[in-house]
């Protein structure tokens, strides 16, 4: 109790700095940590909806049954021409099929296990996919079931040394040669084909590989993928439309929505954390202060203060080094955040609400004033002086 | 004439099993210096901290301004305490991170005293005492003599009823006894009583009482 007494705890505070500093830069990176937090989370929403709103279309996934595969992809596609649909194609990715395959060079060398994929020139492209070098399946890979035309991914081309350039067009999967048409470079959304073989429904057959259920992926308009999904069963499947499984992505708004309720979440968390601490930090400080002001509190209560004055006084401090602290949090946390904004190209967004947080801090510092406040009034003066 | 300040009926206080004051009879008026001696653990800090409401007697009565006070609960102890009664201590009892002046507006403020003239009665006070000039001092930056003086404004400054002091010259050098005694003589006035718990009895023979406490009884 300083100085102060008579002009207030923040001169308190600030006469006591040294004792003090610890405990606001405790405070000032606990707050300071939320606020960066929430306005990083937002920034990055805020970019990622821009990135799903300026996509081209959004991606119906229809898992059709086994007896599919026997439907050309022509005819399987005829239905879906409408203006809502961008593009569509038959593509089986590992993650869905779950397969795999032994790679090797026709010239023999180790074994690579690699994904396998099973896509047609219309699913590649439905996917974004682009091609490094080569060209598309030619037709007769697609339609003559004795063909064995495969792609391979980037990445695992690179792993096996595989190019096109120069040296045999083919490659062994699970010990069977396969006609290599081209080098793939999977489309913005994923990785899945860089480190897969690529072979055509008719080559994957042929090889025994064929997995149970065809995926067609279909692009859509980003406004009507809803509709379209429901559509898509009758418009594939005519035969058996309620075999046909639809998965499709949300909207980018309720993307937006559900990513920052899962990270509001997880903020809250965080944030709860960082307020315990923060109010432990304050607690421990103020009942140091109590321990070394003890003589000081035994002469006020002599001179005759109240024992809510000398409570008040503590609650006063501790609220203020609360408020300090997260002051300044807040404004360590909004310029990391700009700073981090900035390393990634996005725009800031700093939450309205984070404006509470020095009153929030303010809040926590009295709560956690509270009990050395108390303890702090019920000292004995008489025994204080004597000591 | 002379109103009595303090009336102490049959006090006793014991702790535990020990009884250090027993049976004290004794009553203190305005306008009149008392010293309390006695030797070390005779009970003399006692009957000031009874006196100065910090602690309450086990037994008896104790009537301060006409109330009895032996029973107070520690609310209106501290009351009574704020509204009559100032302390020097032998430590001084200053607050080291506050100025002269401050550490005298700490007493004001603890009174209850805030308004802007308070300012002015503590710069009044430290000039009476002879420290005009050190008022932006900390505490750490005094002599003993300098302390003591600033601890004596502080508790002049509220205007007590009761002055008690506890051996207040028993860290000074006879030049600085000399001059807070006579500081102290000079506060007793008409509506103030003065109270000194002393070792010393060049310091009892300046005041107008002298009662020796030993083995927890006083006699005069």
């Amino acid at each position: 109790m300083s100085a102060s007494w008579p002009q207030g705890a923040p001169r308190t505070v600030l006469r006591r700095w040294k004792r003090n500093l610890l405990t606001v830069v405790a405070v000032s990176l606990g707050a300071g940590s939320v606020v960066a937090l929430l306005a990083i989370t937002q920034s990055s929403a805020a970019r990622l909806v821009e990135r799903l709103s300026s996509a081209e279309g959004s991606v119906v996934i229809a898992g059709l049954p086994g007896d599919a595969w026997d439907v050309p992809e022509t005819v399987l596609l005829s239905n879906l021409g409408s203006r809502d649909v961008q593009s569509a194609g038959t593509l089986v990715l590992p993650d869905t099929s779950g397969a795999g395959a032994d790679i090797t060079l026709v010239t023999g060398g180790d074994a690579v296990r690699g994904g396998l994929v099973v896509a047609t020139n219309e699913g590649l492209e439905t996917r974004q996919a682009t091609l490094e070098a080569g060209r598309p399946f030619p037709v007769v890979g697609v339609q003559n079931r004795d063909a064995r035309y495969a792609m391979i991914g980037t990445r695992l081309a690179r792993q096996l040394g595989f190019t096109l350039a120069s040296g045999p067009r083919a490659l062994m999967v699970n010990g069977t040669q396969v006609t290599v048409s081209a080098i793939v470079h999977d489309g913005p959304t994923g990785t899945a084909l860089s480190t897969s073989v690529i072979l055509t429904p008719a080559a994957a057959e042929r090889l025994e590989l064929l997995p149970p259920n065809r995926i067609v992926q279909v692009r859509t308009q980003p406004a009507s993928t809803a509709d379209a999904a429901k559509a898509i069963p009758r418009l594939l499947y005519p035969k058996a439309p309620e075999e046909v499984s639809v998965q499709f992505p949300s909207r980018p708004e309720e993307l937006r929505r559900e990513l920052l309720g899962d990270s509001n979440d997880l903020l809250s968390i965080v944030a709860s954390i960082m307020v315990g601490v923060t109010a432990f930090s304050i607690v421990t400080t103020m009942q140091i202060a109590v321990s070394e002001r003890r003589r000081e509190i035994g002469i006020a209560r002599a001179l005759g203060m109240s024992r809510a004055r000398v409570g008040s006084e503590f609650l006063l401090e501790a609220a203020f080094l609360g408020l300090i602290g997260s002051g300044v949090g807040w404004i360590l946390g909004v310029l990391l955040a700009a700073l981090v904004t900035r390393l990634y190209g996005w725009e800031l967004v700093v939450p309205p609400m984070t404006a509470f947080v020095p009153v929030g801090g303010l809040l926590v510092g009295a709560a956690a004033g509270t009990w050395p406040a108390v303890s702090a009034s019920r000292l004995d003066p008489g025994e204080l002086l004597r000591s | 004439m002379a109103n009595s300040i303090a009336e102490l009926t049959d006090v006793g206080r014991s702790y535990g099993a020990a009884r250090v004051l027993d049976a004290v009879n004794l009553t203190l008026r305005t306008g009149e210096s008392v010293a309390i001696i006695g030797p070390s653990g005779s009970g003399k800090s006692t009957l000031l901290s009874i006196l100065g409401l910090l602690d309450t007697p086990s037994t008896g009565s104790y009537r301060l301004n006409g109330v009895e006070v032996a029973g107070a609960k520690a609310r209106q102890r501290t009351q009574l305490r704020r509204s009559m009664i100032g302390f020097v201590f032998q430590a001084f009892h200053l607050v080291p991170h506050l100025t002269v002046r401050e550490n005298v507006l700490f007493g004001m403020y603890a009174k209850g005293l805030t308004a802007v003239e308070d300012a002015t009665t503590a710069e009044a006070q430290l000039a009476a005492v002879g420290l005009g000039h050190r008022m932006h001092a900390l505490p750490s930056s005094l002599s003993g003599g300098e302390q003591q003086r600033t601890a004596l404004a502080r508790a002049l400054a509220v205007r007590p009823t009761l002055l008690l002091c506890d051996e207040p010259t028993g860290n000074l050098d006879s030049k600085n006894s000399a001059s807070v005694l006579n500081l102290l003589m000079d506060s007793v006035a008409v509506d103030r009583g003065l109270v000194i718990v002393t070792h010393d009895t060049a310091v009892a023979d300046r005041c107008e009482r002298v009662i020796q406490v030993a083995d927890g009884r006083v006699s005069e």
